[in-house]
């Protein structure tokens, strides 16, 4: 415990330092302008700078690197709450609710709540960093490709409670989302599928164009079809912060959100995006007001924005401890760290105290400095709202185009984008929602991907699921979640047909 | 009077003259393009990155351009153009102006690729001039840390006592490391299963992670969990061994294998027809980069062996691999189309 609090100790006066406070702060600062951006995201602003990281220390160099990594984990709920256009795909799911919270005028409280949740979890997210990284790190370790396989099922059938309409359209909808997503290369064989001969379409679709595309872009044709008179009128907005009682209502889900988001971030692969829809299906299932899901319910914006936040926090757990990087943006962290002469792994902590601690110790003054810097700016942000829509709209759109395009510098990415959006309306109009669509996409290559390697593995003996244990258990608990679902519909028919025998 | 005095003045040029004029033209107008080449660089250079940011590629493409710049005077912009394996990118440079300002960082792929891909667009020797090496990167045969082998030789022993059971994790159908394993498994005529993998990223996190027995792998991606026990590197492909891992035998020293020698690199190259002038020009700056003394640390930070070689050296290494890979593709049938 002394040896806990001197590090503590080592790690503030380290990223409490002029220098690192500075690059702490424009880390959060440039993450929160990448977050907010739709398509421009922090792969690519990291990777781009990489070489001013050259000249810096190594602490300096990861504490700004990490700040625009969780810093846009902030700032991508604030489009998507506004405007229904997530900024990053991770706060996806929270363009649900929170974009209707903000039609009733609640824009603020939203995204207040996003701030306050994200910094709770990241908050939470550093103190499990400092107590219990290392076995954190080697719980990742334990996933192979079975027990991925077995998690991406389990993911897959709480994807049908994200809808608040009709079941069987959120099973569609998951549906097309994993066939959208087997288009492009197979990573196996390398041949194309789903191409239908279109060259654009031989690496896939790109999944925040997608995301974009049917959540904004479907919205925006949507609002088009009622001329600017009839309109319904973005309702007046009626204080920018949290009232007793949301906040009460957002305790709970923060709270698990940011154990669920914590557990799944140290998971490699997309944790933060699987964490936010995670915590969305569990706070719905939880939920006294399930009804109120879809339609505005403060918990559906305060689950899943600290999911997300504590994910991408942890996501560095198995990159420091382990040197294996979860994801991209870790790679490139990695790479960064690699080209200045240090090694991440199990030696790294007592070899780079100063380094570990120190940017731990940043991570929670970034998430304090987030805090600071959204708080009020919800303020100004919410003035966007007043925006006349005929000037919002072509701005967004702009927006959209730039960042998708910045992202791979495809053309073909636009004319995606463009045709999913279309796609996105049409369903709209059919009562089909977006989310499960999103959902299916990320999770479905990523279970045909596992399912395949561990097929491969094993030699085709599908048992491969059920001997392993943390495999078999995931497997056990979707089955639950299965029965759970469909049990309370039958004891309702049941009841309704008692009902109708009666009358 | 006067006027026209003056104006008779005024020397007529003779035949001789305008045959002059017109020798010097000609002689101008060949000059020109070495002119062009004395005023390269006069703007930025941009250097095509075909896969996408954070790669061990485009770190390279960093760290080189960071150093080129100085010598060149010029900004050397890195963009980003992943897509189609790599091929993308690479079609692209090959198709943009021969002017010196378009460049392409790639590594073996440029010489696998159009084998593995028939359609990739482009021609590893005729669509290019190299342009410089920059560093040299041997592939290793790694395996888990649990697995109870300890040389190559016990390795090559349990694949062939368990034939079809030993899972070998590969970073990329078709890439460099998984050609040479290949190579390898045929050469030895070895049966393992071969588990592909979107990259080496994932494929070293189950190595470490013990969900597959072995791998082959740049020994970049493996260098770090060499050093801390969370795998074995148990031999380098390439001829001698590397002074990245200099306790690690090379597989030509300990297996029958005498001739066994594969090595991967980073390379720049420019589009075919880019004037000598240019290109000498780009090499030298290139080639000073990679042995900056800086540039050679982080070089080796990300597992590389800086290299510093002139473009002759680099069309050998391309010309040397060729007919290998292109064997190995067709025994393996792994054309895609």
């Amino acid at each position: 415990m002394e040896d806990l609090l001197s590090n503590v100790a080592l790690g503030l006066t380290t990223a409490m330092s002029l220098t690192n406070l500075f690059y702490c702060f424009v880390g959060v600062l440039v993450g929160t302008a990448v977050g907010i951006l739709p398509g421009l995201g922090p792969l690519a602003t990291i990777a781009l700078l990489l070489p001013l990281t050259f000249g810096m220390s190594p602490t300096s160099a990861l504490i700004m690197l990490s700040g625009i990594f969780y810093g846009s984990q902030y700032g991508g709920s604030t489009t998507a709450i506004l405007i229904k256009l997530p900024g990053e795909a991770a706060a996806a799911v929270t363009a649900i609710d929170g974009h209707q919270m903000a039609k009733k005028g609640r824009a603020g409280a939203a995204l207040a709540t996003a701030a306050i949740g994200s910094f709770f979890a990241g908050t939470v997210a550093t103190v499990l960093i400092v107590l219990v990284a290392p076995p954190l790190a080697s719980f990742a370790l334990s996933f192979g490709p079975p027990e991925y396989f077995s998690l991406v099922v389990l993911g897959l059938i709480f994807s049908v409670t994200l809808a608040h309409g009709s079941p069987t359209k959120a099973l569609a909808m998951t549906f097309l989302g994993i066939l959208i997503g087997t288009m492009g290369r197979d990573i196996y064989t390398g041949e194309f599928r789903y191409t239908f001969g279109l060259t654009l379409l031989e690496d896939g679709v790109e999944l925040t164009g997608l995301a974009i595309a049917v959540f904004g872009l479907a919205e925006i044709l949507r609002n088009l079809e009622t001329p600017v008179e009839q309109r319904p009128v973005v309702a007046k907005v009626k204080g920018l912060f949290p009232t007793r009682q949301d906040l009460r209502r957002a305790g709970l889900p923060v709270v698990r959100g940011t154990f669920l988001g914590s557990l799944l971030g140290v998971l490699p692969g997309a944790g933060a995006i699987i964490a936010s829809f995670a915590s969305y299906s569990l706070e719905k299932r939880l939920s006294s007001r399930k009804e109120e899901f879809g339609h505005g319910a403060i918990e559906g914006v305060a689950g899943p924005e600290s999911a997300n936040n504590a994910a991408a926090q942890t996501s560095f757990i198995p990159m420091l401890t382990l040197g294996v990087p979860g994801n991209a943006i870790m790679a490139v962290m990695l790479g960064a760290l690699l080209i200045q002469g240090i090694t991440p792994g199990p030696t790294f902590i007592s070899a780079n105290p100063e380094l570990f601690w120190g940017v731990i110790a940043s991570m929670w003054l970034g998430n304090l400095m987030l805090l600071v810097l959204n708080l009020p700016l919800v303020g100004i942000w919410v003035k966007i709202l007043t925006i006349p829509y005929r000037h919002l709209v072509p701005i967004i759109l702009g927006v959209c185009t730039v960042g998708t395009y910045s992202i791979g510098l495809h053309a073909a990415d636009l004319y995606i984008m463009a045709g999913m959006g279309l796609i996105g309306y049409v369903l709209l109009r059919w009562g089909c929602e977006p989310a499960p669509l999103i959902l299916g996409f990320v999770l479905g290559p990523l279970m045909e991907e596992y399912l395949r390697r561990s097929l491969i593995i094993s030699r085709g003996d599908p048992m491969i699921f059920f001997q392993r244990p943390i495999s078999a258990t995931l497997l056990l608990l979707a089955l639950i979640a299965i029965v759970a679902m469909v049990s309370p519909r039958l004891r309702r028919k049941r009841a309704e047909i008692i009902v109708e025998g009666e009358s | 009077m006067t006027k026209t005095g003056r104006s008779m003045s005024r020397p007529m040029l003779t035949r001789r003259q305008t045959a002059g004029a017109m020798i010097a033209a000609a002689l101008a107008l060949s000059f020109a393009g070495a002119a062009l080449a004395q005023s390269f660089p006069e703007r930025p250079i941009r250097l095509v990155v075909p896969f996408a940011p954070g790669g061990t590629n485009d770190s390279v493409a960093r760290i080189v351009a960071e150093s080129a710049q100085a010598t060149l005077g010029v900004p050397v912009v890195i963009e980003n153009q992943p897509g189609g394996a790599s091929n993308k990118g690479t079609a692209y440079v090959a198709d943009s102006d021969p002017d010196g300002y378009t460049l392409l960082i790639q590594s073996d792929t440029l010489t696998t690729n159009p084998i593995v891909y028939p359609n990739a667009g482009y021609d590893a020797l005729t669509s290019f001039e190299p342009v410089a090496m920059v560093a040299r990167v041997p592939v290793v045969l790694a395996v888990r840390k649990d697995l109870e082998v300890q040389t190559i030789q016990d390795f090559v022993e349990l694949v062939r006592a368990r034939p079809g059971e030993i899972t070998v994790g590969t970073p990329s159908v078709g890439g460099g490391n998984h050609l040479t394993g290949l190579l390898f498994r045929d050469k030895m005529g070895l049966d393992w299963v071969d588990v592909p993998y979107p990259g080496a990223g994932p494929a070293v996190t189950d190595l470490v992670g013990g969900h597959v027995d072995a791998m082959w792998s740049m020994a970049a991606s493996l260098m770090a969990h060499q050093e801390s026990g969370a795998i074995r590197v148990l031999a380098v492909s390439t001829a001698e061994r590397s002074p990245l891992l200099p306790e690690v035998p090379t597989v030509a020293e300990s297996t029958e294998l005498k001739d066994f020698a594969v090595e991967n690199w980073q390379g720049i190259f420019a589009p075919a027809g880019t004037p000598p002038e240019i290109i000498e020009k780009l090499s030298e700056a290139i080639t000073a980069a990679a042995k900056d003394p800086v540039a050679q640390e982080r070089l080796q930070g990300l597992g590389m062996q800086p290299a510093g070689d002139g473009p002759d050296i680099l069309r050998t290494e391309i010309e040397g691999s060729l007919p290998r890979w292109k064997a190995v593709v067709e025994a393996n049938n792994i054309t895609v189309q």
